[in-house]
């Protein structure tokens, strides 16, 4: 009994310790590295990219693209993958013209600054879930569109 | 006979008196019949005690007996001398079912900050916070699906007067 006295006070510090420790860390867990894949999309009409090693993106995308806009065709220029690290920046250039800033905030959020020819045009906070499109878009002078699509990846 | 003179006779039985003051009581007993009577207890009591003491022997040695007789003396006074110790020992037998309730209180309070946690993350999900760091150019924003979420770049200077209508330009559904 005297033993199991013993045993019980000396766990009982260390156990309090451990259980409070957890649960102060349980509202930290959500903070975490991104794994960002970033897409730049071409929409058009045409039925062939001018471009023959551009691909017409999965059809899951391109139906949501649908949906949406009225252009038919979608076909992917760029992709990128990397890591935005917690709390850090990553740049993802898309093209020559294109550049996508994406920063993991506290939220969690993302900030996505979108910079067109070295300068910054739009900035976007939101939160960013697994499997939702974030995309970005506008639309060209010869009537087609630019996407930048930016997916978290599991 | 009073207690101060009970204890004398004692002390007079063992020898322990002045010279003086034991001849003083020795004329005294002689003429006490009371005190001769306890006198003569006494002394039968300490012939019979001194003829019947048991002699033990302890395996240790003198020296090694006695240091553990000292380090037990040592151990109590100063456990008497730390009145925090006694208060954490009385409390010992709160500790198990206070820490039972402690992580229950824990466990409960932490399902409640990640259901309050998933909840919010679920509202802001629909938010969204749109800067134009473009004099040129213009933004909105739209959710199509639950899983499309858009922010639309257009050129002020060609699209700002038909803003209103470019939706229904570039959205067919």
């Amino acid at each position: 009994m005297m033993l199991l006295k013993s045993f019980s006070l000396r766990c009982f510090t260390p156990f309090l310790f451990f259980v409070l420790t957890g649960t102060a860390l349980v509202g930290r867990v959500e903070a975490e590295e991104l794994k960002i894949e970033a897409k730049l999309i071409w929409g058009t009409d045409d039925e062939k990219s001018t471009d023959p090693g551009h691909k017409p993106v999965d059809e899951p995308l391109a139906k949501e693209l649908r949906k949406i806009f009225k252009w038919k065709n979608y076909f992917e220029i760029n992709r990128q993958n990397g890591v935005v690290p917690n709390r850090g920046s990553k740049q993802f250039q898309m093209s020559k013209q294109c550049t996508i800033e994406i920063t993991e905030l506290e939220g969690p959020k993302v900030e996505v600054k979108l910079i067109g020819e070295g300068k910054p045009v739009n900035k976007t906070t939101k939160a960013l879930s697994r499997g939702e499109f974030f995309t970005l878009g506008g639309e060209s002078k010869n009537g087609c569109a630019w996407f930048v699509v930016v997916t978290q990846q599991q | 006979m009073n207690r101060d003179l009970e204890l004398k006779l004692q002390a007079y039985v063992d020898g322990e008196l002045p010279q003086r003051e034991a001849q003083s009581l020795a004329a005294w007993i002689a003429e006490d019949k009371e005190a001769r009577a306890l006198l003569a207890e006494l002394k039968m009591a300490k012939a019979v005690l001194a003829g019947n003491e048991p002699e033990l022997s302890v395996p240790e040695s003198r020296e090694f007996y006695w240091s553990k007789i000292s380090r037990e003396i040592h151990r109590l006074e100063s456990a008497e001398t730390r009145p925090g110790a006694g208060l954490w020992f009385s409390w010992q037998k709160y500790l198990a079912p206070l820490a039972g309730v402690a992580l229950v209180v824990l466990l409960a309070l932490g399902a409640f900050n990640i259901y309050n946690a998933r909840v919010r993350d679920n509202d802001a999900r629909h938010l969204a916070e749109i800067e134009n760091l473009s004099e040129q150019m213009g933004a909105f924003s739209f959710r199509s699906s639950e899983n499309m979420f858009v922010v639309w770049v257009y050129d002020k200077a060609t699209d700002e007067a038909v803003e209103p209508e470019l939706i229904d330009d570039l959205i067919i559904q």
